[in-house]
């Protein structure tokens, strides 16, 4: 025969003990029950526990909310023993063996469970009270391995995963969790390990978290495993109490997550000292965590950083490096993106006599006007392919472009034909800067008798994209044999210095002018490093696009 | 960037200030969004404060213009600098708004309509 102590908690009111020393207990709302409880879900005669030969049972009393034991319940009568919980109404009853010396905690409950807070523990040397010296120099010895395991190199899993399989040889729970801080504030489980066999599933309760993460302290609880998952489920019968051990995974920065481990009750119930332990262990991994995530954050920025320059690459990829080689013409030209990608555009397309040519620059920056750059190509080589006039292709692109065009993106740009035997050349200009043309460059000796000109932007349109239908007036003009054009874009003549001025059409066309009798290559190289030199080293705000293009007449 | 809200006789007047640039126009693109959402139908865009619209900038206000003709509201903007003004009008945009130079006639324009 076992003596067995009950603990009694109602949902309100005090919590009781009772050594059953009769062998017989009854529970109930009704004033002749042994112990009366005022609980309105409780039957007026509920339940009793009986001795009986060498065990204890539970009889349900025919109570309208029935009788549980570890969440199943009561059909009749049912063996109990200590550490096993009996829920009658909202009233619940714990076994306890009052031999049991071992057991350190007073209380079993949550509101009876040891905090410690954090801060106030640390720097302390595990206490020589809490076990046997061999105990306390394991570990000690735990401790010391677990700083020098975690030392070198290591990935995020990896250090989790070593953290839990620290914990389970120091304090052989039965199941681990730890919880860390996402990026969106939320805590999430990122590891967790089981004995083989464990049964049952670590909840951690959203009190639980508050009072270790919010509060940063330790908890040495008691819970029980009453959640209605585990009701009906044979597999954890006898499950009862769980005792907890929970940290915080904290450092000077605060609070990044926690660590718990769990075990039922009967199978070990956990102590200061481990408290202690697994408070040392979860500091010791904070400032790893924080440091190998931020690794990790830096690891995912440097694959960003190579898409992007893949993007780049393919971008840049896009734009024709070789002109034609036809003695009509020289061309040249550059563009330099602000960012990795970028949404200027420079092209050309020779379809027999005729050389199409663009300049066009996209809304914003980055990768989406970068989308809307390609699709821009695209489109010019597929509508010039086959087009009559600068205005159809124009009108064309604008069309396409303005299709389902939620998002307002648009595309500026200048689209010219050039006649290569007659010198006849006819533009259209969708919401773009005017292309400088500089008359008979090369033939004259002094650059003073060279005459600046834009191609005026008074047949400029609405900017492509926007809106559908629009019409584009188409320019014609006649190129004479040294003439130059430069087509250019807004990054260009918009480029700040540090006094926050822009570099303006005026020094544009003075730069072009200075440099118009040189090679186009030497003319795109002189308009950059003019803009350049201006900038003085101000980071540069958008996309940067010159072309040049020199008429040196029908081939004779 | 600042943006100023005000209330002017039953009329919404937002007042941006400084750069409209790529950096920025995300934070104006949701001010704008978010007072439509609430029910706003009668907006002024104040461009005085504005020092540089880029074409990010532009699209914002195609996108504002856009959903303001779908919502049958009225959007009229006012007191340009004439830096904005020519980005406005080198994009051919400015014939796409109604244009007005002072918030004062903004405002008269406004009334005038309702």
């Amino acid at each position: 025969m076992s003596a067995i102590r009950l603990r009694i908690q109602p949902p309100e009111g005090p919590v009781s003990e009772r050594d059953c020393a009769t062998g017989l207990l009854t529970f109930g709302r009704g004033s002749d029950s042994d112990v009366v409880i005022s609980d309105h879900a409780m039957s007026r005669h509920h339940a009793r526990v009986v001795e009986e030969g060498h065990g204890w049972f539970v009889e349900d009393l025919g109570a309208r909310n029935g009788t549980y034991v570890n969440g199943t319940r009561v059909d009749g009568r049912q063996a109990v023993r200590a550490g096993d919980v009996i829920l009658m109404g909202g009233t619940r009853v714990y076994l306890r063996d009052p031999a049991d010396t071992s057991e350190r905690l007073a209380g079993l409950d949550l509101s009876s469970s040891i905090f410690r807070r954090v801060t106030d523990m640390h720097g302390e040397d595990l206490d020589p009270a809490g076990g046997t010296p061999g105990r306390v120099a394991a570990r000690l010895k735990a401790l010391n391995d677990f700083h020098r395991a975690i030392a070198g190199p290591i990935a995020l899993d990896a250090l989790l995963a070593l953290l839990l399989e620290r914990l389970f040889a120091a304090l052989h729970p039965e199941e681990g969790v730890i919880l860390l801080r996402q990026k969106d504030g939320s805590l999430a489980t990122v590891a967790s390990r089981r004995l083989p066999g464990a049964s049952g599933e670590l909840l951690v309760s959203r009190r639980l978290i508050s009072e270790v993460v919010d509060k940063g302290t330790a908890a040495l609880v008691s819970d029980l495993a009453m959640d209605d998952r585990f009701s009906g489920s044979d597999s954890i019968i006898g499950a009862g109490i769980r005792s907890i051990l929970a940290a915080p995974i904290s450092d000077s920065e605060g609070c990044v997550g926690m660590v718990a481990v769990y075990s039922r009750a009967h199978v070990r119930r956990f102590g200061e000292d481990d408290m202690e332990l697994l408070v040392s262990l979860a500091a010791a991994a904070a400032l790893r965590i924080r440091n190998v995530a931020l690794a990790e954050q830096a690891a995912e920025r440097r694959v960003q950083d190579h898409e992007l320059a893949l993007a780049h690459d393919i971008q840049m990829a896009m734009l024709p490096r070789q002109f034609p080689d036809r003695r009509e013409i020289e061309m040249g030209a550059a563009l330099i993106p602000a960012r990795a990608v970028g949404g200027d555009l420079y092209d050309f397309l020779l379809v027999d006599r005729m050389l199409w040519f663009i300049v066009a620059d996209a809304a914003g920056k980055g990768v989406s006007a970068a989308l809307f750059m390609a699709v821009t190509r695209t489109l010019f080589r597929a509508v010039a392919q086959d087009a009559l006039s600068a205005g159809s292709v124009i009108e064309r692109m604008n069309n396409e472009l303005a299709r389902d065009n939620e998002r307002q993106f648009f595309v500026t740009a200048v689209v010219g034909r050039l006649d290569l035997v007659s010198g006849d050349l006819t533009y259209a200009n969708a919401g773009h800067p005017a292309p400088l043309h500089v008359t008979n460059a090369s033939d004259t000796a002094s650059l003073d008798e060279n005459v600046l000109a834009a191609l005026d932007g008074a047949g400029s349109g609405v900017a492509l994209g926007i809106i559908e239908g629009a019409p584009y007036t188409e320019v014609r003009t006649i190129l004479g044999r040294g003439d130059v054009l430069l087509l250019f874009t807004d990054g260009v003549t918009e480029a700040i210095n540090g006094r926050h001025e822009l570099y303006s059409d005026a020094r544009l066309a003075a730069s072009f002018t200075a440099a118009a009798t040189l090679s186009v290559g030497k003319i795109v190289e002189a308009v950059i490093g003019g803009v350049n030199q201006f900038a003085g080293g101000q980071p540069q705000e958008d996309d940067i696009t010159v072309l040049a293009l020199r008429y040196l007449g029908a081939s004779a | 960037m600042n943006i100023e809200q005000t209330d002017q006789e039953g009329v919404l007047v937002i007042a941006p200030s400084g750069r409209i640039d790529t950096t920025t126009s995300g934070a104006v693109e949701e001010v704008l969004k978010r007072t439509v959402d609430v029910g706003a139908r009668r907006l002024i865009i104040d461009f005085s404060g504005v020092d540089y619209i880029s074409s990010a900038g532009l699209r914002v206000f195609l996108v504002l213009a856009k959903r303001m003709r779908d919502l049958h509201g009225r959007l009229i903007l006012c007191g340009m600098p004439e830096p904005v003004a020519q980005v406005f009008r080198l994009a051919g945009f400015m014939a796409l708004f109604q244009v007005e130079a002072s918030r004062e006639a903004a405002v008269a324009r406004m009334g005038a309509a309702a």
